[in-house]
Order: C-alpha cells, then structure tokens, then sequence
C-alpha cells in the first residue's frame, strides 16, 4: 500500500507503469483483493481518461471515476458516458443520479425527457 | 469561592506564559528589534495568550505567517521562527535562510524556536539543507492553553491518528508534561483514572515524571512537590478511542453547530462578508475588538480590515449572551435569543421613564454594556439565522435522521441507504469542509457539499454501530463508491480507517496493530501494550448494544430546552466519554430508571440511593468517588486498558484517604487524550451544575467530526 502513496506522476505512460508494479505486488497478497481490484480499475481508468482528454479537450487524469463521468457528461458527450458506464460497470442509480445532475445543470431539458 | 479559584487558575497561567515568554526572548539571544515568523498553526493558539503588546516590549516590529516564498524582513537584524517541528516547514526556513544570506544583505540572527520540543529530525533536515551553523536552535514549551475557566486545550491536532495510525507517542509527552506543570501548580492529583491504552501509557508516563521529581529532589523544592492536591480530587484520563462514536455525531448544542457549521478554531470564528452581519458594524463587537484583534497581532487585525468584510467573534464567557446559549440544545437558541432581545429593549426603553437626573445618569452609565450586548446580540441572532437555514434542510434532516437510527440501533431504511448512495454518487470531491485547516471564503452553503467527510462520517457509525452485523457486501459496494467518487487515493484513507478501527471492513480480523509499533524496544517502554481500539475481552457480541442499555446512552425524553441530563447534547444521545465520568462520580443518570435494576445496589454503600435529583444532594454526588469497582462489565467491552492510581503518599488505605480528600476537593480535572468534542465540554458544564462540583476539561485540541477524520484521510 505504501507504493500507492509516490504516485503523483504527471506523465500518464509512466503513471500507468509505476501503477503496474504496485498492482503486482498486492496480487501477491491475497488478503488485499478489494484493493488490488481497486487499482486495476484504476489502471483502465487512467487510460481511458487519456484517450478522452484528447477527444474533450480538458485534463482529466487524476480525476476520480464519477467525475470523470460527470465531466463528459457535462460537454454533452452523452455517448461516450455510457461507454464509460459500461466500461466500469457503473451500478445503474449511481449513474443516474450523476447524468441527473449534469443534464440539470446543463439545462438539457429534451435529453432528460428522454430518460 | 470556585468562581474565584477559576480566575486565579487562568490570571497564572497566563502570568506564566508572559514571564515564559521573556525568557525565551533571553534564550534566543536577539537581541534588539526582530521579527517574529509564526507557523500558521501555532499564531491563532498564542494569539489568546499572549497580547501583542507584550510582544512589542520585547521588541518584535513585525509579526509573519511561515509561508512560501522569501522573507521580507527590511532592517531589522533578528529574525525569530516559531514553529511546530515538522520537516516541510524546517525546509521553508532553511530555503528562506539561504535567499537572504545569497541576497547579500547584512547578515542577520536566526534563531528557531521549536514548539513543543525541538527533534533530531528537523535539525537532521537544517543540517541536510546546510543552515544548521545559522540558526539557534531551541525549544518552547506548549503547555495547556486556557480557552476558558473550565477548558483547557493543548491545541494539538491529529493527535488520535498520530497515536493509533502512525504510532507516534510525543503528544503523550507533551500531555504528560503540561499535566506535570498543572501538578506543579496545584500539587498532585490524589487518584489517577482513565480509560484507554494510552491513558495508561499517559499514566504511566506520569508517574515516571513524579518518580524522577522525587529522586531527583535537589532541582526543585521537593517538599512542595510531594504535596497532594486539595483542589482537584482525581484526574480522569479518557482515550478517544473509547468513544470515537461521539465525536462522529452531528453536534446539536449552539456551539457545535458552529463548529459544525462554520468551525471554531482556537475559540473564534471567522465568519465571510455576506454572512448577513449588520453593516454597522464596522469594528466588531467591544469584546471582539478587544481579545480578537489585539491578541492575535499584526497580521489578522490587518486582516479584518483589508478584507474589510472578514470578521473573527470571539466566542468565550466574556460574551454574556454567547454565555447563556452556547450550551444550549439548539432547539432552544431562537427561544432564548428572542427572549434576551426583548429585555433588551425593555433596557433601552427605560430612558424614557428616567426622570430624574440621577436615573438619567445611572443610564447612561450602563448604555456602554447595553450596546455591547445589542452587537453581540445581533451577531448571534445573524449566526443562528445562519445555523437555522442548515438545519432546516431536508439533507442536514436525512443526515440526522440516518445518525439518530443508527444510535438507536435499529439498522437503516433502504430509503437511507438509497440515500448515502445518492449522497456518493454526487459528491463533491474538493468541497470545502468547515472546521478543517482552511477558513471558509464565503457563507457556508445552506446544504453541506457531499464532501468525503460528511460521507465518511455516516459509513464510519454505520460501522461502529453495526459492527457484528456490517456485511462484507456493504463494505465492498461502499469501498467502490468512495474510490469512484473521491478518486483512488482513497484506498489509503480508507485502509487508514480500517486500521483504526473507525471503518473496519468484516473481514479483516486481525487484532488491529500497528506494524511501526513492531520493534521490540518501543513495546518494551510500553509494557508490550498493543494499542488497538478494540476491546480487549469482549464477553457481549455486540459490545455497542450491551453498552447502550448498561450506560444508559439513549434518553428518550429528552428536554432540550431545559436539560437535566447530557443526552441533550446530541437530542438523545448520551456521550459514552461522559456516561464513563458519571460511572465514576456515581451520577444517577447512568442507573436504569427501576431503582430495583441491578446497580442499585451499587448506590446503597455510598448512601444516596433515592438520588434523582441530583442537585438535592450536590454533596454526595460529584468528586471520583468509588472508582471503576462494579462497572467491570462495562470496562470489558470498551477498548483499551483501564486506570485507576492513587498517588497518595501513604499507601496504606489509599482509598479512604482519597474519599477523605475527595470530599473536600472541588475540582475534577477530565482529560480527553485525542480531542474533545464542544458537546461534550458542555455535557461536563451541565454535570458541574448539577452536582456543585467543577469538572474542568483538558483536551489536546477540539474536535468536531470533521476534524477528525480529517487526519486519516489522504490528500492528493
């Protein structure tokens, strides 16, 4: 766990690296499921933000999951949102409840008839 | 008489600061003009203390915030850093050493000052850097600040985390040896108690302190050193980690609402321009002007006014009205506050019947106090306004309504958990969060932003309370949640907690040590005391259920405008820091309400058994009377090693010279090791109340549930 603490990298391809060697170590641990699920998330995660900061046009790495979402969302990227969602099997209400919001704040009043 | 013995408690202690102060003026060896460099986290502490003035007759011209970037010093040719050790900061001292000596202006004199001890690591990091052969280097001791008469405060924060988490024991030290300074005042405290492994490293500690006092005899005047107290009867150690449900609680007294609200630090709060605070109040109120600004030097009076609508209120006794309510059940403030407004009035109206001269002049004499009142009124009617609208929102509702059941012990409505899960799902990663580190900039917003803390602090009592019945499912799906939500540096907080034992995932049943404590030589000054916020025996499955029914935690009819029990604090709940002090003085409330009930008995010996009220026979009640003997059940499911110590010299029948003692003795002093909550000092005022005795609070910072999961949890 202490190798999660150095890892302020700003260069996505060696932050995907460092992240690398963490995750094998705690596989090693089989007492550390939960977490090591949690940084292979992380992982894709990572990547996938990569790949959407050129296509949005902002930073996102660094962001957490659910922001990263409401932030796609927010530029009215609404296909790519559910990607997302079922990229990281997002559960069902929590991905509502945060396209609610955005759309709200959007004030897109036709997407949210739709829903 | 009390009343008095408060006032000399404070008068000395600040005396002893000033004097303190000249001294280690003489040992920093400046002399002539300086300037003071202040660390942020120490300058609001000190501004109580120590006036500013004083300050100036020592010759300090300008006073600093340690910040990034170089010093502007001008002429003057002394600069003195006053800092907390920790190595982030020695390194902005060394790097603002450096620029000035590189600026080639004229060599000046450093010289550090480390509050409270000076460590080999800083001067490990000033010599890395190369500055060690510039700087004087000595230590200033903090001792207990007096917020109040009856609350003292280390202001030392995260000193829970850095107990259980980290493993660090210095704030025990520093505990000792503040504790050590009060027994050189008083003399020493005839009994010891506590609950708690480090209340027992604390104790132990201090007893060592008084062994070397002894044997060391020729430094001080050892006759009055071996003197008991006759002020205090005992002093009560009380561990956070017995109770870390408390300060989890939304705080529902005035002043926990403002700390919840707004936070309080160092008895002030700063409140932002548009916090709907009379424009005519260009200064502030009298009592504001006078302790706020002054106290607090140069740079915050500067500004007040720079920012022009920034505000510090200083929230202390010396505020009669702030007096009245801070205690309170807010429930009851708007009552109250309406009530005081309208003598008020009824004051000012009374000009019109003066008719005589003389009445006329006894008005105006008293107009002085009048308007004072009418601003310190008019800030608290606008803060409760404030406080009102928060809690008048149906999620600060939810939030309590989710707090109350799971005291309650029922477990959560799927309209609750839906809700935590929607509190998730928006959260708001860099919301700001009252009562941590930062001020607020502006009015707190009517609904709390969905920050890690808020959400942390209901899944930590879900944990707590649930405990036997927290399915490993939950956690998983929670684990989840926070790390989509808050990012996935989280993992560490929440391993932190889990380690902690604040939100422990069901699986992991390891006894909870931690790996720093592993080196055989710290175990070994420990007397191999694993420190774990578990109970050590538990007997009871559910250790929490067992104690609510046998400490007596939920009140049902609670009278919170009117209380006669200290459940009011949380509408019901009853700390269980302050049930365990009642245990101890015998106080009625912790008795089942059937006087036949199985402690009964308990209450015959000390011949109070028909004891409610209690203020019948103050006499009786109040003061450590028996100890912990007949609450053994209790203690076995609370974690942690249990205290009990006399430090009477003849150790024969200790125990009855101690109730001899104890009965004269009007002075409890309760120690929180690892914060205390604003509800719970005003849970100890209603207790002093009520049994004629004075339960005074010494704590190593205040705490509000923010605050203290702040310290587990990761910063990106």
């Amino acid at each position: 766990l202490i190798v999660a603490d150095n890892l302020k990298e700003r260069d996505v391809a060696k932050l995907v690296a460092n992240l690398k060697v963490a995750l094998k170590i705690l596989h090693n641990d089989k007492a550390r499921a939960l977490e090591s699920a949690a940084l292979d998330t992380h992982i894709r995660l990572v990547q996938v933000q990569r790949q959407m900061e050129q296509e949005l046009d902002t930073t996102l790495v660094g962001l957490p999951l659910n922001e990263t979402l409401a932030q796609c969302l927010l530029k009215g990227n609404y296909a790519r949102g559910t990607k997302l969602r079922a990229e990281f099997k997002i559960p069902e209400r929590r991905y509502y409840w945060i396209k609610l919001h955005a759309l709200v704040v959007r004030r897109d009043w036709a997407e949210l008839a739709r829903l | 008489l009390q009343a008095r013995h408060q006032c000399s408690n404070i008068d000395s202690q600040q005396q002893v600061w000033s004097e303190r102060f000249g001294d280690y003026d003489l040992q920093g060896q400046i002399r002539g003009s300086k300037v003071l460099v202040l660390d942020k986290d120490l300058s609001g502490a000190l501004s109580i203390v120590v006036d500013f003035g004083v300050l100036k007759d020592h010759g300090v011209e300008k006073i600093f915030l340690l910040d990034d970037g170089p010093l502007d010093t001008g002429t003057t040719k002394g600069v003195l850093y006053l800092t907390l050790p920790h190595i982030r900061k020695m390194k902005l001292i060394a790097e603002q050493v450096r620029a000035s000596s590189q600026s080639g202006s004229a060599p000046k004199e450093y010289s550090l000052q480390l509050v409270p001890r000076r460590t080999l690591l800083c001067e490990r990091v000033l010599e890395e850097e190369g500055v060690l052969g510039d700087i004087t280097i000595g230590e200033y001791r903090m001792d207990f600040i007096p917020l109040e008469g009856d609350l003292l405060s280390l202001e030392l924060p995260s000193t829970f985390k850095e107990l259980y988490l980290d493993g660090d024991f210095s704030s025990i030290q520093h505990v000792a040896r503040a504790i050590m300074r009060l027994q050189g005042l008083y003399g020493f405290f005839p009994r010891i108690l506590g609950k708690g492994d480090f209340a027992q490293v604390l104790a132990d500690s201090l007893a060592r302190m008084r062994l070397e006092l002894v044997s060391g005899g020729a430094g001080g005047p050892s006759g009055s050193v071996l003197t008991m107290s006759t002020v205090f009867d005992s002093l009560v150690i009380i561990d956070r980690a017995v109770d870390m449900v408390t300060p989890l609680l939304t705080q529902l007294t005035y002043e926990g609402l403002i700390s919840e609200v707004y936070g309080v630090s160092n008895g002030s709060v700063t409140l932002g321009g548009v916090a709907a605070l009379a424009p005519s109040a260009t200064g502030s109120t009298p009592a504001a002007s006078t302790s706020g600004t002054s106290g607090s030097g140069s740079n915050s009076s500067g500004d007040t006014q720079s920012a022009g609508k920034r505000r510090r209120i200083m929230l202390n006794d010396s505020d009669a009205i702030y007096r009245e309510i801070r205690s309170m059940n807010f429930a009851g403030v708007g009552a109250l506050l309406s009530k005081i407004s309208r003598q008020l009035q009824d004051n000012y109206e009374s000009r019109h019947r003066a008719k005589t001269v003389q009445e006329i002049r006894s008005f105006v004499g008293k107009l002085g106090g009048l308007q004072a009142e009418h601003q310190s009124l008019k800030s608290h009617v606008s803060l409760a306004e404030s406080i009102m609208r928060r809690t008048q929102s149906d999620d600060f509702n939810a939030i309590l309504e989710i707090e109350q059941s799971l005291v309650g012990g029922s477990d959560l409505t799927k309209d609750q958990l839906a809700y935590i899960e929607k509190m998730l799902a928006l959260a708001d990663p860099s919301a700001s969060v009252p009562g941590v580190g930062g001020e607020l900039k502006e009015q707190p917003p009517v609904t709390m932003p969905n920050s890690i803390h808020k959400v942390l602090r209901v899944l930590c009592l879900y944990s707590l309370w649930r405990g036997p019945s927290f399915k490993q499912k939950t956690y998983d799906a929670w684990y989840e949640d926070i790390v989509a939500a808050f990012g996935h540096h989280q993992t560490i907080t929440l391993d932190n907690l889990d380690r902690v034992g604040l939100l422990s995932s069901p699986s992991s049943t390891a006894p909870i040590v931690s790996s720093v404590l592993g080196e055989p030589h710290t175990l070994g000054l420990l007397n191999s005391i694993a420190p774990s916020t578990k109970p050590r025996n538990p007997t009871h499955a559910n250790s929490i259920g067992f104690l609510r029914k046998a400490l007596n935690l939920i009140v049902t009819d609670v009278r919170e405008s009117n209380p006669d029990d200290a459940s009011y604090v949380y509408s019901g709940y009853a700390p269980i820091s302050i049930r365990l002090l009642q245990c101890l003085v015998r106080d009625p409330a912790v008795y089942p309400a059937n006087p036949s009930g199985r402690y009964a008995a308990l209450l015959r010996p000390l011949g109070d058994s028909k004891v409610r009220p209690a203020l019948a026979d103050g006499q009786s009640t109040g003061g450590v009377k028996g100890g912990w003997s007949g609450w053994e059940d209790v203690l076995n499911e609370l974690p942690g090693e249990t205290i009990d110590v006399s430090q009477s010299p003849g150790d024969g029948d200790s125990d009855v010279a101690v109730r001899r003692l104890g009965d004269k003795a009007p002075a409890t002093l309760v120690v929180f090791l690892g914060g205390c909550t604003f509800t719970e000092i005003a849970a100890l005022r209603l207790l002093s109340q009520q049994h004629g005795h004075r339960y005074i609070a010494a704590t190593t910072q205040i705490i509000n549930g923010n605050s203290f999961l702040d310290s587990f949890i990761q910063k990106t």
